[in-house]
């Protein structure tokens, strides 16, 4: 079902909605989804980073779940746009029509399953294969404040992250932990 | 002769509502191994507790209620009756050493050891046996009370008191002889072997001793080979044992072997014949009397009447009796840890239960005859709270005894004096409803408002039920299902009319329409389902147990659905939770589990939390009917399909929000994908979802893209002012939507769109030959509207195939913004019948050339050439013909062409100025080319 996906970004990024900021402050606007399996906590992310708040129930996503953000980077407004997808496999299908046109992605694993791990992988194939080339990928393992459940290491994960060129943090949707940071810095660097 | 049915749930009789509390324990640790909190205790106690309320035998008092309040306390309602042993001890009515007590005696004790095998047969152990916990009923019938409690707090994990009486504690409890999990029946046998000791003794034992000296007493007898005979030596009361009868002194011996192994479970002493084998027959003998007494007492009806509705209801204890000493054993295996499997099966006897009216008017003795759910349901309507009650009593307000206790108990070491002693045990208050402001509300209800006389199917209740009902039953529906008489009345019918089913259904479609009383809903939506067969046995025959790949997916997503909700967040709630989707999963080879299905299956396990076979059944239902193919693995042109179709029905009913949606790229697939493939459960606290389904149940899967545009016109100014991002924003959380006029604007949606507008490819294939109810018997009544009966066809309509409704190709619809109606659905609408004073119902635009229109063309249609029609701007050119046009705006506009793709070209033209309501002929004007429909258009 993504036949369409350009008329949305498009009409997304047009100016027309865009907030009059400030005429010394710059204005930026990013499109950035989050991918990986499901229930490694891709909603509880947005979440804390959007609303600052983390639901230890928060509902399993269907399709996709969209959010936004506005940041201040220096003297730069940076919107963040923000769509949530959906974790479990049988999805996939949908996921192409929320990263394509994404500007930058996080791909989550949950530092408590190595599945997660080995899924959030496959993403970041999937991503270096189909998304625009230039597109920025960041790679969280979420779940952080479960260090006592540990199953994937840090520095393991760390060294994937740097031999594809990924930014590479270990995130917790729960206590905060690198979650704003996560955001921001993929903001610097785009 | 007329019997309460095994399935019938208890009158309320003489009983009344009691009300006990307890804390529930803290949990020490306050996360979980994945970083969560825990489930705090009381709910995993009212999770569990729910199973309780759907046992049901003669001798076990029926829970009604189990509440969680403030400070994890939990409140438990249930049957209650003011006399008890401990009160027949104290009348002194044994009178010792007589047959007569003997039989009385063992009478006791056999209702007592029926109930307990009952319980045993359903996995739990009472654990809670003492005098007062052993009721009497106004006929001297055994109700045992609170005998959940052991069971509701896992064995007494889930708090920090003992349960029950040390005094009756098996010596085994005491050595802590006994290992966790284990089921430990054989207590129970000991408590009631000390129960028979005491009622033989006409007196309470040891109640001069303190807890230490019971508890040294009661490990003493571990040397003893004759407790029995140890006990009467001290008691002085030897001879005692002579003038009891053989039964008595062999049932108490048994009771009270020492050696847990060595004593037998409830159900063996039930069948032990040296007990019970002179006795039963006395008392079948007994019985058969009193089953003439009844016979005799029926045909005098009249006498009194509520002493016969309360006989013939307890009538089937005498008669159960009997059967009960050769139960099936098949099922105690798995009644251990599977529930439910004697109840779930729904009912299908029609059975004409006692409606005669008795000449009492008396109608406070009549609530006698209701249920005792259902009394309290009413009493809470009549603004009963049970909460209130506790603190109205005094009873709230008192710090919690069981707070002060230690952890455990450590029994050597209490001798400390008897206050002490008393607060180690749990609070045995027990706070009664007082039932008479339900009863006031009740008082104008005349007596035979109680027994409705249905006589099928003409039975039209509400003009029989007096005025009150009828203007009540166009209140709004909060209102409704608050209101104590009108649900009384809807209580009362469709209790009747469910007892009948399957031979009600179309009774109990026709009164769905109107609403669906709370009460009765999980009853009367398996009827609408159609659910039928041995609905217990299909389930429990699924395995639901062997691990399977979707079973990580459905372990993660039970925890984050609808878990706002006590029961669905408890661990039994769980539990249930999986099995049922596993059983579904298992049973579906070619479906999968998609996301989202956990919330469809919520719904129905709330309703049916004792009934997991129904849960399941339900689901299983619904999923054809209501989402057929959704859950195939490749289901993407199902879901495009339904979301095309959505697109039209938002472009036939509101064209400017389509043209808006449109221009910024919004599109139905960014959104919706949850709203159907869930059928919205995934987006509405389970309370919405109610009264959403209570409709859709009674329509088909096309009403839910009616409900899907009625949230979209509730949002409509929100979205017209919006642009894509705040639009998106606005769906990924669902703002507060009105249920009730969404359920309102949805069946209005329905109803004004032609049935062949809705029609889809992949529509379950039962629909399209639908014959089902929904089509006889007037879905929603009215009739300007689509829905209505079925009419006999035109003479003059060409009988070929080309009018019937017929799905296009995905493709094709895709790229159509408007909808198409089929010749049949046009020809209803032309309605040639119509008199010359009718208005008609629509206006048909014509867009072939002159010349073809000239030939022949539908009477009363205007003719506006695609080529022609349209100024360089794409806007209508001025003329006459439009002027018809906009004087008709409102009305149905049916585009008719030849087969090109002018009239859908012409269509979607015409859409982009506005102009709503907009439909294609399908196949174009050459369908009615064979009939004598077409004329020549009189030049004006
Ligand atoms: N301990 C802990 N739990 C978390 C954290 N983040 C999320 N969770 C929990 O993990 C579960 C899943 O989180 P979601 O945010 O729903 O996961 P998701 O990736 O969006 O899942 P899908 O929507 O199914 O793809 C929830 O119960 C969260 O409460 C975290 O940082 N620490
Ligand atoms: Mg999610």
């Amino acid at each position: 079902m993504a036949n369409r996906q350009s008329g949305g970004s498009n009409t997304a990024g047009g100016g027309a909605q865009r907030p009059n900021g400030a005429p010394q402050n710059k204005i930026c606007q990013f499109k950035l989804v989050l991918l990986g399996e499901s229930a490694v906590g891709k909603s509880s992310l947005v979440l804390r980073f959007v609303k600052g708040q983390f639901h230890e129930y928060q509902e399993s996503t269907i399709g996709a779940a969209f959010l936004t953000q506005t940041v201040m980077l220096d003297d730069t407004t940076v919107k963040f746009e923000i769509w949530d997808t959906a974790g479990q496999e049988r999805y996939h299908s949908l996921a192409p029509m929320y990263y394509r046109g994404a500007q930058a992605a996080i791909v989550v694993y949950d530092i408590t399953n190595q599945e997660t791990f080995a899924r959030a992988k496959t993403w970041v194939k999937e991503l270096q294969r189909q998304a625009s080339p230039n597109i920025v990928i960041a790679l969280a393992g979420n779940k952080s404040d479960l260090s006592a459940k540990r199953m994937v290491d840090h520095d393991e994960a760390y060294a994937y992250a740097d031999e594809n060129g990924l930014l590479f943090m270990e995130t917790s949707a729960k206590t905060a932990m690198n979650v704003t940071d996560i955001f921001l810095a993929i903001g610097m660097f785009l | 002769m007329k019997m309460a049915l095994p399935w019938e749930d208890r009158r309320l009789g003489s009983a009344q509502f009691g009300v006990v509390f307890f804390t529930s324990s803290q949990r020490q640790e306050t996360c979980g191994t994945n970083g969560l909190p825990l489930t705090p205790n009381s709910i995993r106690i009212l999770g569990k507790s729910q199973y309780l309320k759907s046992l049901n035998h003669p001798n076990l008092v029926q829970y009604v209620d189990v509440i969680r309040a403030k400070h994890e306390r939990i409140v438990v309602v249930s049957e209650f009756h003011s006399n008890n042993l401990r009160k027949l001890i104290k009348s002194g009515q044994i009178e010792l050493g007589t047959i007569n007590a003997s039989s009385e005696i063992l009478k006791i004790g056999r209702q007592i050891l029926s109930g307990l095998e009952y319980l045993n047969k359903h996995g739990i152990t009472n654990r809670n046996l003492q005098l007062e916990n052993i009721m009497l009923d106004e006929e001297g019938n055994v109700k045992m009370f609170n005998y959940g409690l052991y069971y509701m707090t896992n064995c007494g994990k889930f708090i920090t008191f003992p349960i029950g009486s040390p005094k009756y504690f098996a010596p085994e409890i005491l050595h802590h002889n006994t290992k966790k999990g284990q089921l430990m029946h054989y207590c129970d046998t000991w408590s009631l072997g000390l129960i028979l000791v005491e009622l033989v003794l006409g007196k309470e034992l040891w109640v001069d001793l303190k807890l230490s000296e019971i508890i040294i007493k009661i490990k003493g007898f571990r040397g003893s080979s004759n407790v029995f005979k140890s006990i009467l030596e001290e008691e002085g009361q030897l001879d005692i044992v002579q003038k009891l009868s053989p039964g008595v002194r062999t049932l108490i011996e048994k009771c009270l072997i020492v050696d847990p192994v060595a004593r037998p479970w409830p159900k063996q002493l039930l069948k032990d014949m040296r007990i019970f084998s002179q006795d039963v027959q006395v008392d079948s003998c007994k019985a058969e009397c009193d089953l003439q007494d009844e016979i005799q007492l029926d045909s005098n009806v009249a006498m009194d009447s509520h002493a016969h509705i309360f006989r013939s209801l307890t009538l089937p204890f005498t008669t159960n009796f009997s059967q009960s000493c050769s139960v099936d054993e098949s099922h105690d295996n798995q009644q251990v840890n599977g529930d439910d499997q004697n109840r779930s099966n729904l009912q299908y006897f029609s059975i004409e239960k006692s409606a005669e009216m008795p000449l009492s008017t008396d109608t406070s003795d009549l609530l006698k005859g209701r249920s005792l759910k259902e009394v309290y349901y009413l009493w809470q309507l009549a603004g009963g709270d049970v909460i209130a009650e506790l603190k109205r009593q005094g009873l709230t307000r008192k710090k919690p005894a069981v707070l002060s206790l230690p952890n455990s108990m450590t029994l050597e070491g209490e001798s400390s004096g008897k206050s002490k002693e008393r607060g180690l045990l749990l609070d045995q208050t027990v706070i009664i409803l007082p039932l008479n402001e339900l009863r006031k509300r009740l008082n104008d209800i005349p007596a035979e408002d109680y027994y409705p006389l249905l006589e099928f199917p003409q039975y039209h209740p509400r003009s029989e039920n007096g005025i009150f009902v009828e203007e009540t039953s166009t209140l709004p529906l909060i209102i409704r299902e608050k209101d104590i008489e009108y649900q009384f009345h809807r209580i009362v019918l469709f209790d009747r009319l469910l007892g009948s089913y399957p031979f009600t259904k179309s009774v109990i479609y026709k009164e769905a329409i109107l609403d669906i009383p709370p009460f009765f809903r999980a009853n009367i939506w398996s009827c609408l389902l159609g659910i039928d067969g041995d609905v217990a046995h299909n389930y429990y025959s699924i395995d639901k147990e062997t691990p399977t790949s979707t079973d990580r997916q459905i372990e993660v997503d039970i925890p984050r659905c609808h878990q706002y909700d006590e029961l669905l967040s408890s661990p039994t709630g769980h539990q249930k939770f999986k099995r049922v989707l596993k059983a579904w999963v298992v049973s579906n080879k070619e479906y999968v589990y998609w996301q989202g299905l956990d919330s469809l299956c919520a719904p129905f396990l709330y309703l049916n939390f004792n009934n997991e076979a129904m849960a399941y059944s339900c689901l299983s239902a619904f999923i054809p009917k209501y989402l057929y193919n959704f859950f195939l693995k490749d289901n993407s042109v199902i879901i495009q399909e339904f979301l095309a179709k959505f697109s039209q029905l938002i472009a036939f009913h509101d064209p400017q929000l389509t043209n808006h949606l449109d221009s910024i790229g919004f599109i139905p697939e960014l959104y919706a994908i949850p709203w159907f493939l869930t059928m919205f459960s995934h987006v509405f606290p389970l309370h919405k979802i109610f009264h959403l389904w209570d409709k859709l149940l009674l329509s088909d899967s096309s009403f839910s893209l009616c409900i899907g545009l009625s949230i979209l016109f509730q949002l409509r100014e929100s979205l017209l002012n919006s642009g894509f991002n705040e639009c998106i924003l606005l769906f990924s959380d669902m703002p507060e939507i009105n249920i009730e006029r969404c359920v309102k604007d949805s069946v209005e949606v329905y109803c004004n769109t032609p049935r062949s507008a809705l029609c889809r490819k992949f529509d379950p294939p039962c629909t399209t030959q639908c014959s089902d109810l929904g089509r006889q018997v007037t879905l929603y009544d009215s009739d300007t509207h689509f829905r209505t009966t079925d009419k006999p066809p035109l003479k003059s309509s060409p009988s070929t195939d080309a009018l019937k409704t017929e799905a296009i190709s995905l493709a094709d619809l895709k790229c159509e913004k408007c909808t198409r109606i089929s010749g049949e659905d046009f020809l209803e609408l032309l309605d040639l019948t119509r008199s010359k004073f009718q208005q008609p119902k629509m206006i048909v635009i014509d867009v072939r050339n002159h010349e073809d229109y000239n030939r022949g063309a539908i009477p009363g249609s205007i003719n506006m050439p695609f080529v022609t029609a349209f100024a360089q701007d794409d806007s209508l050119i001025s003329c006459s013909e439009l002027s018809i046009l906009n004087a008709n705006i409102g009305k149905i506009i049916v585009v008719v062409g030849n087969r090109g793709d002018s009239a859908v070209k012409f269509a979607e033209k015409i859409l982009r100025l506005d102009y709503p309501k907009i439909c294609v002929l399908h196949r174009g004007i050459d369908i009615f080319r064979s009939s004598d429909i077409l004329v020549v258009p009189t030049t004006v």
